[in-house]
Formats: structure tokens, C-alpha cells, sequence
């Protein structure tokens, strides 16, 4: 059930004078690469692809003309879509891309044609609708057959830009391409069906309801399914926009989930972070104190690095002392000798000699130098006696506490700014402002899922009702044969109804299923941690997750480029694989900033896609390793030359190469 | 024991400056250039220096003499009296020779440290290395 591009024909388009690139189909192979360096015409294939799908939604007409006969000289006016060599010859250009696709037996033909006409001076871009041929046979209404091949809600899937595959882990969040996905499923057939059961009913209802118009108990009890019936339905409607607002809610409450967590993670940091910043000041008021402290000894430092200087100082004025004192108590017993009258040695002190003694004692004793030098001396000697014993402070404990408190607040300060730098982005304001978001979105989500609960109950309350009157009015129309029939096949109509009703749910959750276990499996083959993810997830829907061997569900937000871009190629194989028609798949700049582990991994993986995979690629993308990885899968490699000379051009080989 | 004169004022050689800067400044190992200087100078008695060599350039004018702890003003004043009588000279007689002693020292003690702290990167490590001169 593989849908497969086997042609692209392109007349005027772009660089292109008239090219058809054909795909040999003839293989079980499934990758083709386009070749060619920057600027050579990879991308405007791609874009020739999809305008001619979806025409005006991809190249608007007045993009397609842009205004380059206006002064021909400048080449920034080349930037239209004609063949711009012929544009010249022939200003009324017109240009065209077919596209001729296969599935199975049947063959698609897609064409499109844009031309130049001129209205007044100005030129203008003619684009026709697409024309649309299944085995030969034009088909009216190309739009809708466009669409139930190949949906363009979900062409990003199909036909995307390497370079810009991150964005796709969101797209699945909208709800176009949740009904697209779905119209890749085959979702609504089913919903056709019940549509169409519906509206037998009604039309058997409608048939009974004429046929017994004159049986008032049984128009009484018609009247009352008619109107439970319409009850059930209106209830089923807002059952079913309750539970897309309980998912809403649900969603929204992850979201504040995810962020109160990370906040409350924050929240520890930057309680830590306070700690730290305590600890801090009372380290640097220690190490204050400590450097204070040091300063003070090395202040003193002289003092016991000279005590024995200081000591022999102090003997030496205690000897000065000493003698002076003698000097003192000499002159004391000279006076009192002098006094006496009497001589220890019997001679008596002459006149002469007793005046000459007692004139110079009283000039010593006059000038009190002996008494004031003595007290001098003995004070410093007292000065230095205590300075001598005086004892320094251990200034290599000091000087270890010291260099202690450095190397803590060192250690201190690094965890401080890395902590700092984790939580600058929360502010307290918001911290409380999400604690209160999640409290009212916990009573949101419970206060939904009860309207949901309550919604589910009131339809079996009205279906138990509607039973109890449909057994009543089986019974009443029994008694009529005719009647019998028509209310059995109501019955089998009603049947039919609730069967299509549940086998939506199944389906849609079957296919989920199925999504999630192919992705999955190719997941484990292009992630470079393979060992940390257990799978892909789809929560509300078709919203990618990824899910840890923890049981984590990690949003893709959170995660690496590169680990975004890897989430994407399982995706479209698992949808392909769920949807049972696999579409082509055309990727520019295949790989896009895609690490080295990655690309390998995709490379490994896309013989593995149930698809057609065209690679529009440089050698950038494609380097002599990855090449060589891919070739054994390769069924052509289409070379993109440049004209050379006058042409402004390109032609499209198809290379001749043993695999 | 003659005294220094509390309102002179200790001086430095630009020499012996610069590398007091570069302890207080730079290295941050003292305070106050005059703690370092001080230092010096009982480093350079504890050694009984020779301070025969002349001071090779103009002074520069630290602090007055009274800023400094009146103990250690004390121990230095001892320390000169006693490595005078030590080395059999003269002791000062007033408290300009006290001055001009010290400085002499201060000047050789600073070119001795600077010689035994060459090879010292942190201030700590200078600051360990004053412990054990203290201790020896």
C-alpha cells in the first residue's frame, strides 16, 4: 500500500527548462537521492512538488511572477518562478509541474500550470487548478483526491526541511493536524459511518412515526424517544466538548506541573543558596577576626624576637640601679658623719674639710639627680622586666585558621554562583504566582473530569430510559408485521450506530497504539541514548512525548536539538505504519545540524521506513561515510549540473554507479 | 638607656619603600609599612647585621615615632643599647644615635628579607616563615 512519486516533470520551473526526473519503482530499495551543490535546484524541486499539490498555498501567483522583465538587467530579479532564459524570448511564459505517483496498480497523474499574462503594463501569474487522472481517467474535484492521498495538513510530514525538523516534535499539538493525522488514519470513514447510521435511523424513525400517527400510545412514546434521542445526542456533544476541555485542562496542569516542579527544585536551591549566603558572612567575620588577630602579632613580633636582648637591658639598668643606690647611701652616711660629733676613726673632721664635704653634698643632693635617675632607670627597668615575659599568641594556629576560612569561602562562593546561576531565572513572585496556578488547575482538572463523569452517567441514565421505551414500542408495533420489520431494521440501524460510536474509540486508540509501538522501535534506532528512553508516548491526542526507563514522561521542549530532531523521523514512521499507505517522503538538507551519532542512526533506520525516501542533499549532507553507509539501500543517485555558457540553468543526470 | 623622640619621624630609602609597599600593598603580609619596618630592623639586630654600608639614596618619611606600641618601642630601644654594648661600641648617647641606629638596621634588615623572601609567592607563606623567626 506504499504511495510512490515514479515521475516529476518540470517545464519552466525555475532553473529548470523542461527536466523529468523518473524514479525507477522497479525494486526493494526504497532511497533516492537528488545530488547537488547549494544553489543548484534541490529546494525548488521540493517546492515544485508541493505547488503543484497545493498550488497557491505553497508559491503565491504574484511570488511566482516577481517583476523581472521590469529592468532585466539586475539579477535580484530573477527571483521568479519562470524559466527565467525564456522569459526573455517569450514574455508570456508559461510553466508547468506534473507529478505522476503509483500505488499498487493504480497510477496518479498531478498536473499544474502557471502562465504569464500581461494586464496593462504590469505581468501577472495565471495558476490553474491542479488537473487529476487516476489510470488514465480525468477526475473532477482534484482538490479532494489530493487530499485523500496525500492530506495538506499533514504535508510537513511528508515533504519537510532537514534544517527545520525541530520545530515538528510541536506540531502534532495543533488541532489541524490532529484531525489530519486522523485523516491519515482513516478516523473518519468511521465517523462517516455513524453519520450515515444516524441518519438511517432517523429516516426509519420518520417512516414509523407517519405509519402510526393514528396510535396516540405509540406516538406518545415516539414523541418521547424523539426527544430522548435529541437529549442523548446534545449530551453526547457537550460529553464530547468536555472531554476536550478535561484534556485542555489536563494539559495546562502538566504544563504547571513540569514548571512547580522545576521551580520547586529551584526553590531548594535558593534556600540553599540563603544558607550558603550565612555561612558566608559568618566565615568572613571569622576571617576578619583572624587577620586582626595575625596583624596584631606581627605588630608585636619584635618584642619576643629581642627578649634576651630586653633581659640583658633589664640586668644591665638593675646594675646602673644598684649603684646609684650605693651613691645615694653614701651620701647619707657623709651627712650623718658630718653631723656626728664624735669620728668613728677618733680624728676629728677639720673645719676646712667639713665645709669643703658639706658644699658638694649639697650640690648633689641640690641637683636630686641621683634620686630622679634611679627612679627613671627603675621604671624602665620594671618596663622591660614585664615586657621580657611577655607571650605572643600562636600565630601558626591563627595563620591555619586563617587559610582554613579562605579555602572554605573559596568553596563556598563557587557552589554560591552556581547556584546563583541555576536560579536566577525564578523570581520568589513567581514561585508563589505557580503554586497557585497548580492548585486551582488540580480543582480545574478534577472539576472537568467530574463534568465528564456526570455528562457519561446522565447518557446511560437516557439510554437505559430510551431501551425501556424502544422495548415498549417493539412490543405495541409487534402486533403489525409490517410495522415488526421496519422497527427491527431501526433496531439493527440503532445497532449499527452505537457499534460505529465505540469502534471509533477502539480505533483511535488501536492506532495510538500502534504510533507508539513503531515509533518506539524506531526510536531506539536513531537516539544516541538508547538506554534512557523507553519509548514514544502520545498524551491528549497525538502530542509527542518521550518516555525514560524511570517512567518519566519528558516533554520535548526539555529536550536537545538534536534530540528533537531524532524524535520526528519515528513519528512519521509510526504513523505510516499505523495508516497502512505509506506516503513518499522527500527531505531537504536531510540530516540539518544533526550531530555525527545521530545521523548515523538515522541513516540506519531509513531503509527501515515503509516509504519512499527521496534525499535532496550536498555533500554536506552526505559525506563519503554516510554515503557509504546508505548505498546498499540507494536505487539511483539523480546528479543536479549547472548549464554552462549563456545558460542560466540546470539538467538533472541520473548517475551510473555499482552498488 | 637613651630613648627615641616620640615626635620624630621613622624614614626609608626608596629602595627599602619600595619593598615595604610591596609587602603591605601587594602582598598584603603587614598592615602598615612601619610594622614591616620594625620588623626589619629587629630581624637585622637578632642577627647582629652589619650596617657599615652607607644608605645609598634619599629618605622617605614613614610615620612619627609615637604611633608605634610603646612595648615594642621599648624591645627596639633595648635591642640597639645591647648589640651596641654586644659589639664592644658606643652606646647612643641621645635619641637622634637611637634613631640613626635604627634605621641602619631597619635598611639592612629589609635588604636581608628581601633576599630570604625572594622565592616566597604568598603572603602566607612569608607570614609562616616570621613564626618560626620569632621561634628561633
Amino acid at each position: 500500500m506504499t504511495l510512490k512519486i515514479k515521475k516529476i516533470h518540470l517545464q519552466n520551473w525555475r532553473c529548470y527548462e523542461n527536466q523529468v526526473i523518473e524514479f525507477d519503482l522497479d525494486t526493494d530499495k526504497n532511497i533516492w537521492v537528488i545530488w547537488g551543490l547549494n544553489g543548484y535546484g534541490k529546494t525548488s524541486i521540493l517546492e515544485a512538488v508541493l505547488w503543484c499539490l497545493y498550488g497557491n498555498e505553497i508559491v503565491l501567483p504574484k511570488r511566482l511572477i516577481k517583476a523581472e522583465v521590469d529592468s532585466v538587467e539586475q539579477s535580484s530579479e530573477k527571483q521568479g518562478y519562470f524559466y527565467f532564459p525564456n522569459v526573455k524570448i517569450n514574455p508570456e511564459l508559461e510553466l508547468s509541474v506534473s507529478l505522476t505517483l503509483q500505488k499498487e496498480d493504480h497510477s496518479y497523474v498531478i498536473g499544474r500550470v502557471a502562465k504569464r499574462t500581461k494586464r496593462g503594463q504590469t505581468f501577472f501569474a495565471e495558476v490553474s487548478e491542479a488537473s487529476f487522472n487516476l489510470n488514465g481517467k480525468f477526475k473532477a474535484d482534484s482538490r479532494e483526491h489530493i487530499d485523500s492521498l496525500l492530506p495538506r495538513s499533514c504535508r510537513e510530514f511528508f515533504f519537510f526541511d532537514g534544517e527545520k525538523i525541530k520545530e515538528y516534535s510541536n506540531i502534532t499539538q495543533t488541532a489541524e493536524t490532529r484531525k489530519a493525522i486522523e485523516s491519515i488514519l482513516g478516523i473518519p470513514e468511521i465517523i462517516n459511518l455513524k453519520t450515515d447510521a444516524k441518519n438511517v435511523v432517523k429516516q426509519f424513525e420518520q417512516t414509523i412515526n407517519q405509519a402510526n400517527s393514528s396510535n396516540k400510545k405509540l406516538q406518545n412514546i415516539n414523541t418521547k424517544l424523539f426527544q430522548l434521542t435529541h437529549e442523548i445526542a446534545a449530551k453526547r456533544d457537550r460529553l464530547q466538548t468536555a472531554i476536550e476541555e478535561h484534556s485542555h485542562e489536563i494539559k495546562i496542569f502538566e504544563d504547571v506541573r513540569e514548571r512547580a516542579s522545576q521551580i520547586s527544585e529551584l526553590r531548594d536551591k535558593l534556600n540553599q543558596l540563603r544558607k550558603l549566603k550565612q555561612q558566608q558572612l559568618e566565615l568572613t567575620q571569622r576571617l576578619e577576626k583572624a587577620e586582626q588577630e595575625i596583624d596584631k602579632v606581627l605588630k608585636v613580633a619584635s618584642i619576643p624576637m629581642m627578649q634576651k636582648h630586653i633581659k640583658e637591658m633589664a640586668d644591665d639598668l638593675q646594675t646602673k640601679t644598684l649603684t646609684n643606690t650605693r651613691m645615694s647611701i653614701s651620701i647619707h652616711q657623709l651627712r650623718e658623719l658630718l653631723e656626728a660629733d664624735t669620728c668613728i676613726c677618733g680624728n676629728c673632721i677639720g673645719e676646712k674639710e667639713s665645709n669643703f664635704i658639706s658644699q658638694h653634698l649639697k650640690s648633689i643632693e641640690d641637683a636630686g639627680i641621683v634620686l630622679e635617675e634611679n627612679s627613671r632607670i627603675e621604671s624602665l627597668r620594671m618596663d622591660l622586666k614585664r615586657i621580657s615575659k611577655y607571650k605572643i599568641p600562636d600565630l601558626d594556629q591563627l595563620l591555619l585558621d586563617r587559610d582554613r576560612f579562605v579555602d572554605d569561602l573559596e568553596e563556598i562562593k563557587q557552589v554560591a554562583d552556581q547556584l546563583k546561576k541555576d536560579t536566577e531565572t525564578v523570581s520568589e513572585k513567581e514561585t508563589d504566582e505557580i503554586w497557585r496556578k497548580f492548585g486551582k488547575q488540580e480543582q480545574a482538572v478534577e472539576d472537568a473530569g467530574q463534568t465528564v463523569q456526570r455528562l457519561r452517567n446522565e447518557i446511560e441514565s437516557l439510554q437505559q430510559q430510551q431501551d425501556t421505551l424502544n422495548r415498549q414500542r417493539g412490543e405495541l408495533l409487534n402486533s403489525d408485521r409490517e410495522m415488526s420489520i421496519l422497527n427491527k431494521q431501526s433496531q439493527l440501524a440503532q445497532g449499527l450506530y452505537n457499534a460505529a460510536d465505540e469502534l471509533i474509540d477502539w480505533y483511535t486508540e488501536n492506532c495510538q497504539q500502534t504510533i507508539e509501538n513503531q515509533a518506539s522501535h524506531f526510536h531506539k534506532i536513531v537516539t544516541n541514548k538508547p538506554d534512557e528512553y523507553e519509548g514514544i508516548v502520545l498524551k491528549d491526542g497525538y502530542n509527542l512525548r518521550l518516555k525514560q526507563t524511570n517512567g518519566d514522561i519528558v516533554n520535548p521542549q526539555s529536550l536537545s536539538e538534536g534530540e528533537k530532531q531524532a524524535l520526528v523521523f519515528p513519528f512519521i514512521a509510526g504513523l505510516n505504519l499505523a495508516s497502512g499507505k505509506a506516503a513518499p517522503l522527500m527531505i531537504d538538507t536531510p540530516f540539518g545540524k544533526l550531530d555525527g551519532i545521530h545521523q548515523e542512526n538515522i541513516v540506519k533506520s531509513l531503509p527501515q521506513i515503509p516509504s519512499q525516501v527521496i534525499l535532496l542533499a550536498t555533500d554536506r549532507d552526505l559525506s563519503e561515510n554516510i554515503l557509504n553507509l546508505l548505498r546498499p539501500n540507494i536505487v539511483q543517485i539523480h546528479k543536479i549540473k549547472r548549464l554552462g555558457g549563456t545558460k542560466d540553468g540546470s539538467v538533472i543526470e541520473v548517475e551510473q554507479w555499482n552498488v | 638607656m637613651e630613648r627615641l623622640d616620640e615626635t620624630k619621624k621613622f624614614a626609608a630609602t626608596s629602595e627599602a619603600k619600595g619593598y615595604l609597599d610591596y609587602l603591605v600593598n601587594k602582598k598584603q603580609v603587614f598592615k602598615r609599612a612601619i610594622d614591616a619596618y620594625v620588623f626589619a630592623a629587629t630581624y637585622a639586630i637578632k642577627q647582629n647585621a652589619d650596617i657599615s654600608q652607607p644608605l645609598s639614596s634619599r629618605s622617605n618619611s614613614l610615620v612619627e615615632v609615637y604611633r608605634l606600641d610603646n612595648d615594642v618601642r621599648l624591645a627596639l630601644e633595648a635591642g640597639i643599647h645591647t648589640i651596641c654594648k654586644r659589639n664592644h661600641q658606643s652606646e647612643p648617647q641621645n635619641s637622634a644615635e637611637v634613631m640613626k641606629l635604627l634605621t641602619q638596621y631597619a635598611e639592612t634588615g629589609i635588604q636581608l628579607l628581601q633576599q630570604k623572601w625572594k622565592d616566597k609567592t604568598s603572603a602566607s607563606q612569608i607570614q609562616k616563615d616570621i613564626w618560626q623567626m620569632i621561634n628561633e
